[in-house]
Parts: C-alpha cells; sequence; structure tokens
C-alpha cells in the first residue's frame, strides 16, 4: 500500500473517527475502536485511514484509483455508502463495511454475490439473428455516453437501496441500470420488460437514495422508472389490441 | 437466506452478515433517521404514503361502522350523526382531509414519475406536497 503523506507540521485540528473492525481469524463480534487524525483542509476518509496505516494501525480496506472511477473503495460512511476516496473527513464520522456482504476483514468485504448474480443476469445483448446491419442512432448514442457507460458498479446504490434485500425480490438499482443499457442496444432482442418483471422492477419505492449516494450522479431510479413505463405501455397496448380481437 | 456459506466453517461471519442485513424497509429508514446521515425526501414520503394509506382504511372501517347505526333505528342514528358537529370531529375531519389529499397528491406523483421517466423527481415531490397544504387550507374553512 502506498501512504499518502500528509503536511503534518501544523495540523488545523484532531478529528476522531470511529471504524467497526471485525477479524474472522481473531474477534467474535465485531467492535468499534476509536483513532485521533490530525485535520488538514481537503483531507479525505481515505487519507485518513492511510494516514493510520502511517501509525501502524493497520485497518483494512480496499483502495485502487483514489479518484472516485473504481468504486472499490466503498463503505458505509455515517450509515451511508459512499466512495472513502471521494468523501471529505468530518469530526466524529462513524466507518463500516458494506452492510450486504461477507466481511473478509475490517472494512474489506467479499462482494462476489454480485458477480455471480451479473453472470446470471445477461445484461449484454442477446441477439438471436445475426444481423450485419443496423445503425445506432445520436440519442442512444448520447444515453450510452451520459448513462450506461459511466456506471463504475461501486455498489452503492446497492447499499442504500432500502427495497432490496437478501429477502427481497428486488435485485437492485445498479442491476437495472445494467439491464437498461441492454434494453437500449439496438441488437438486443430479449424481452426486457419481462425480464425486469421477474426482478422485481415494481418493488422500487421511488425514494431516489440510489441517485443521492451514486458517486458519478447517475440516476438508476429513472432506468426503473422507464421499465414501469414501459410494462404500462405493454400492458395497454395488449389490452385495447386484445379487445379488439 | 442461504446457509450454505455456514457448512463452509465461515459461520462468524455469517451472523455478521445477519446481524446487518435482517432488517425491514422500515428499520433500515428509522436506523439511517436516528443514527445516520438522513435519507432523501422520497423515502419519508413512502413511509408517509403508507400511514396515510392505513389511515384512511382505519376511516373506512370507522365510517362504516357509524353509518351500519342506521339499522339500529333513526334515533341511534340522528344521536350519532349530532355527536358529528362536535369541535374534536371537525378537527379530525381536517386531518381526515389532509390526509386524503397528501395521498392523492403523493399516488399522482408516482403516477407521472412513471409515465414520463425524465421528470425531476424533487420538483414533482415538492409540487405534491405544497398542494395537499393548499388544498387542505381551502377546506378548512368549507369544514368550520
Amino acid at each position: 500500500m502506498s501512504c499518502y503523506l500528509l503536511p503534518m507540521g501544523k495540523p488545523d485540528r484532531i478529528y476522531k473517527i470511529h471504524i467497526l473492525r471485525f477479524d474472522p481469524e481473531k474477534d467474535q463480534e465485531p467492535h468499534w475502536e476509536s483513532y485521533q487524525i490530525p485535520h488538514v483542509d481537503t483531507m479525505t476518509v481515505m487519507e485518513a485511514l492511510e494516514y493510520l496505516w502511517d501509525q501502524g494501525e493497520y485497518v483494512a480496506f480496499r483502495s485502487n484509483c483514489k479518484e472516485f472511477t473504481c468504486g472499490s473503495c466503498a463503505m458505509l460512511i455515517n450509515g451511508k455508502p459512499r466512495l472513502a476516496c471521494d468523501t471529505l473527513l468530518k469530526d466524529g464520522m462513524k466507518l463500516k463495511p458494506l452492510s450486504r456482504y461477507f466481511v473478509v476483514k475490517d472494512l474489506i468485504v467479499d462482494a462476489h454475490c454480485v458477480k455471480e448474480t451479473l453472470s446470471e443476469l445477461k445484461y449484454w445483448p442477446v441477439i438471436k439473428e445475426e444481423k450485419h446491419d443496423f445503425t445506432i442512432t445520436e440519442k442512444v448514442r448520447v444515453e450510452f455516453d451520459s448513462i450506461y457507460t459511466r456506471c463504475i458498479e461501486c455498489k452503492c446504490c446497492l447499499e442504500a437501496c432500502p427495497a432490496s434485500s437478501l429477502e427481497s425480490k428486488f435485485i437492485g438499482p445498479m442491476y437495472f441500470l445494467l439491464l437498461g443499457r441492454a434494453k437500449n442496444h439496438p441488437l438486443d432482442e430479449m424481452d426486457r420488460v419481462q425480464q425486469t418483471f421477474d426482478l422485481g422492477v415494481w418493488s422500487c419505492m421511488n425514494c431516489l437514495e440510489c441517485a443521492d449516494v451514486c458517486p458519478v450522479n447517475l440516476n438508476p431510479s429513472r432506468e426503473i422508472r422507464k421499465f414501469h413505463k414501459e410494462a404500462i405501455k405493454n400492458t395497454l397496448v395488449g389490452y385495447f389490441t386484445s379487445k379488439k380481437r | 437466506l442461504d446457509i450454505s456459506p455456514l457448512k463452509k466453517g465461515r459461520d462468524k461471519n455469517m451472523i455478521y452478515r445477519i446481524y446487518f442485513n435482517k432488517k425491514t424497509v422500515l428499520q433500515k429508514i428509522i436506523d439511517r433517521t436516528f443514527t445516520g446521515d438522513k435519507m432523501g425526501l422520497g423515502a419519508y414520503l413512502w413511509v408517509a404514503h403508507r400511514i396515510s394509506g392505513l389511515v384512511l382504511l382505519l376511516f373506512f372501517v370507522v365510517h362504516l361502522f357509524t353509518l351500519s347505526s342506521i339499522i339500529d333505528g333513526e334515533t341511534i342514528f340522528d344521536r350519532k350523526m349530532k355527536l358529528m358537529d362536535a369541535t374534536w370531529i371537525k378537527v379530525g375531519e381536517v386531518i381526515l382531509i389532509a390526509v386524503l389529499l397528501f395521498h392523492c397528491f403523493n399516488g399522482l406523483r408516482l403516477i407521472l414519475m412513471n409515465l414520463f421517466p425524465r421528470s425531476n423527481e424533487n420538483v414533482l415531490a415538492y409540487i405534491s406536497i405544497i398542494a395537499s397544504i393548499v388544498f387542505t387550507l381551502v377546506v378548512i374553512p368549507i369544514i368550520f
């Protein structure tokens, strides 16, 4: 791990942060530990964790790009899922690992179940007959540029969503965003409306927590509502066409 | 719950996972409200929508119960209807109308959000709240 060297000569003030630590090898129960961090302006949570490593306090956490592009440092900060590299440090902050996954150690979670769900989801374009001629409209291109290619799969929206849990049918906002991408692909021929219906798309509460926590300002709730609209449209069309018969 | 990890000797971890996870939607919202960063307006509107729905259901039962007294005779029914002129009943009516209007406008907001996915969610939320307050204020002089 590369350590961030802070200008520690004159810290503005000393901040206290609380971290929920748990080592499956040693601990029976997770426990809170408090640490003092000399605060400097524009210090992020990740820099505070790196400072702890400098001091010999090896709190386990994930980090890669440090510029909110990889999404690997997602954790619960004051109960809200955020990226550690994208959150400014405040006094009394409480850090916890994401709650939907197994804890490997401290703030690291084993999110392989997300990969498993993704592999079952068929979120790539499903093509029944091979086509060589197709056109991509400007609207689709803009939507891919501004929405679908920007999701960093940080799992923050999955964590924040109150409607999705282990027991619920609703799989989570991120997956619906990815399915929206597949649906908008010009070659995709799969019935995405039926697929999303099976995945519990109507359980969305429209609470917009997913949009609130998204570090890249996406709105998965809007994608879910596009599926709602499609489902309403299909139902109405089906109803009126069957009446005509 | 998938208990296969328990068999692989990861029971401690599993307990930790359940400890955090087995919460209802309402519990999650209450937790966030009192112990962490508050949730957005949409989550509270979701809770309010359900509570207002239950209040309306309760009113429906009380309403049927009151009207059913007509079976017992005219005098009993008239006596019950006289009770409706009491001030606390009028206040209750105003609250009931506020709840009803909130439920209606919030439902309308949800329908509009589904029919127009690109609409601004916060603007619609504020419009539904303001509309229910304004219409309640309009109804107050009619009731009293």
